[in-house]
């Protein structure tokens, strides 16, 4: 069986932004800030470009096309949840007791999502990696979306605001994500006669979001932020110390007040 | 159907704290050339000048309850300057807020910072309550000279450790780590 009129449409689409995409990184060399994300839209390029020609040279329902479309599916996974590490990274390493404890959660996330792929694979024994991808893909897509909600509250906290480009990255993961979970939600039950569809949206979404990657990349990239001023560590204590106490006092205080005045 | 309500739930949080992350850029982006001494708390100080102006606006409208009886409402056009002075002290203390966290984020440990935190969680409740009550008072039975001095011994004792915690940072060598905290405050 060959695709349709309209998924061969949105094949072609969704190559030409992959291409656009990966042009517009090299162009803005958005790799010397976003090594990652660079290297993942590089990956876009050649997924869709061996999977594409593997389904007009076997089919699309042939035993390469099924192989590859697996495979592919599960490195680019991999890449994303790279580039979601990415962005954590750029965003919190000048936070010296922020970072190191985020590292060993995303670690701990990774490692209980693959688990529970590994686990729903072997129970399922006619199509196993079929089966790990798509239960990696629904466990770290819910991480993902999470963990990339998280960042932009902590920047939202903190002050640490994210540049252009690394926000339209995090839209654009998160708007892919979230679609994601739903889609898988409500194609759980009725994947093999609707496939095609499932296919098809998880397309369309994904070429929303490269649209929202590309925007920001259509102007030069803006000058990086300079690096936060930092204290030395000794002296970041003693005086972090002091605040701490002076913080109990204040909310002493409010309490006080509070009690007294606002009943 | 739990997934998608955590996905709503998601995309409304990324558009609040996107919105959020806009504003903090512009304000960043507004108080770059702002002299220091206004990247403070400082609206507080005014409380003197406030209490002189409405004492004279009572006088005016000769009212006779005792000044402590006397309530301001918001809405009462010679009392904007209750509504405006409430709305400085509310800017007064959402900045030393932000300095706080500027601060407490640059940790070396967890442990402290998890402690930091949960100061600054608690002062920020008590803040919402107060925030709260003030503008029931304003739009209600109105709001005390008392109440307002209350409000203004709240916010004057946050801009106090403020300043000493700054002070410290400033004496210990780190004046561009102070300069910094304040233009991203």
């Amino acid at each position: 069986m060959q695709l349709t009129l309209s998924e061969n449409l949105l094949w072609g689409l969704g190559i030409g932004l992959k291409f656009l995409l990966s042009a517009l990184v090299f162009y803005r060399r958005l790799y010397r800030r976003l090594p990652f994300f660079s290297f993942y839209a590089v990956l876009l390029v050649v997924e869709v470009t061996v999977v594409w020609w593997v389904y007009r040279e076997w089919g699309y329902r042939s035993f390469p096309a099924w192989y590859s479309y697996w495979w592919a599916s599960a490195v680019v996974l991999f890449a994303r949840a790279l580039v979601v590490a990415e962005l954590c990274w750029t965003s919190l390493r000048t936070y010296p007791a922020i970072w190191p404890w985020v590292r060993r959660l995303l670690s701990l996330i990774a490692s209980v999502a693959l688990g529970y792929a590994a686990v729903t694979a072997l129970r399922t024994s006619p199509s196993p990696l079929a089966t790990f991808v798509l239960a990696s893909e629904r466990a770290l897509e819910i991480a993902f979306a999470v963990i990339l909600v998280a960042l932009v509250g902590f920047g939202a906290r903190y002050m640490a605001v994210l540049g252009p480009v690394e926000r339209s990255i995090v839209i654009g993961l998160g708007v892919y994500s979230g679609f994601q979970v739903i889609n898988n939600t409500f194609m759980q039950e009725w994947m093999n006669r609707y496939f095609h569809w499932w296919v098809s949206m998880r397309v369309i979404a994904f070429d929303i979001a490269m649209l929202v990657w590309i925007v920001p990349l259509r102007k030069a990239l803006p000058p990086a932020e300079p690096e936060r001023t930092l204290i030395s560590e000794s002296g970041a204590i003693r005086l972090l110390r002091e605040l701490l106490a002076s913080m109990r006092e204040i909310t002493e205080e409010m309490k006080r007040i509070a009690r007294s005045k606002w009943k | 159907m739990i997934s998608i309500a955590l996905v709503v739930f998601l995309a409304i949080s990324l558009i609040l704290f996107l919105r959020q992350q806009r504003d903090i850029e512009r304000r960043i982006a507004s108080q770059r050339n702002v002299p220091r001494e206004k990247l403070v708390p400082r609206h507080y100080k005014s409380f003197t000048e406030v209490e002189k102006a409405l004492w004279a606006a009572v006088q005016q409208q000769k009212r006779s309850a005792a000044w402590g009886d006397v309530r301001f409402q918001g809405r009462e056009p010679e009392f904007k300057i209750v509504r405006d002075y409430v709305h400085g002290l509310r800017e007064d203390f959402q900045r030393g807020h932000r300095i706080f966290g500027q601060v407490i984020i640059h940790s070396p440990e967890m442990k402290l910072f998890a402690q930091l935190e949960w100061q600054r969680v608690q002062i920020e409740f008590a803040y919402y309550r107060w925030r709260a009550s003030a503008w029931l008072r304003l739009r209600t039975g109105g709001i005390s000279i008392d109440d307002l001095r209350q409000l203004t011994e709240i916010v004057a004792t946050l801009a106090y450790r403020v300043r000493t915690m700054l002070m410290a940072f400033e004496k210990s060598g780190n004046l561009e780590f102070v300069d910094s905290i304040l233009r991203q405050s």
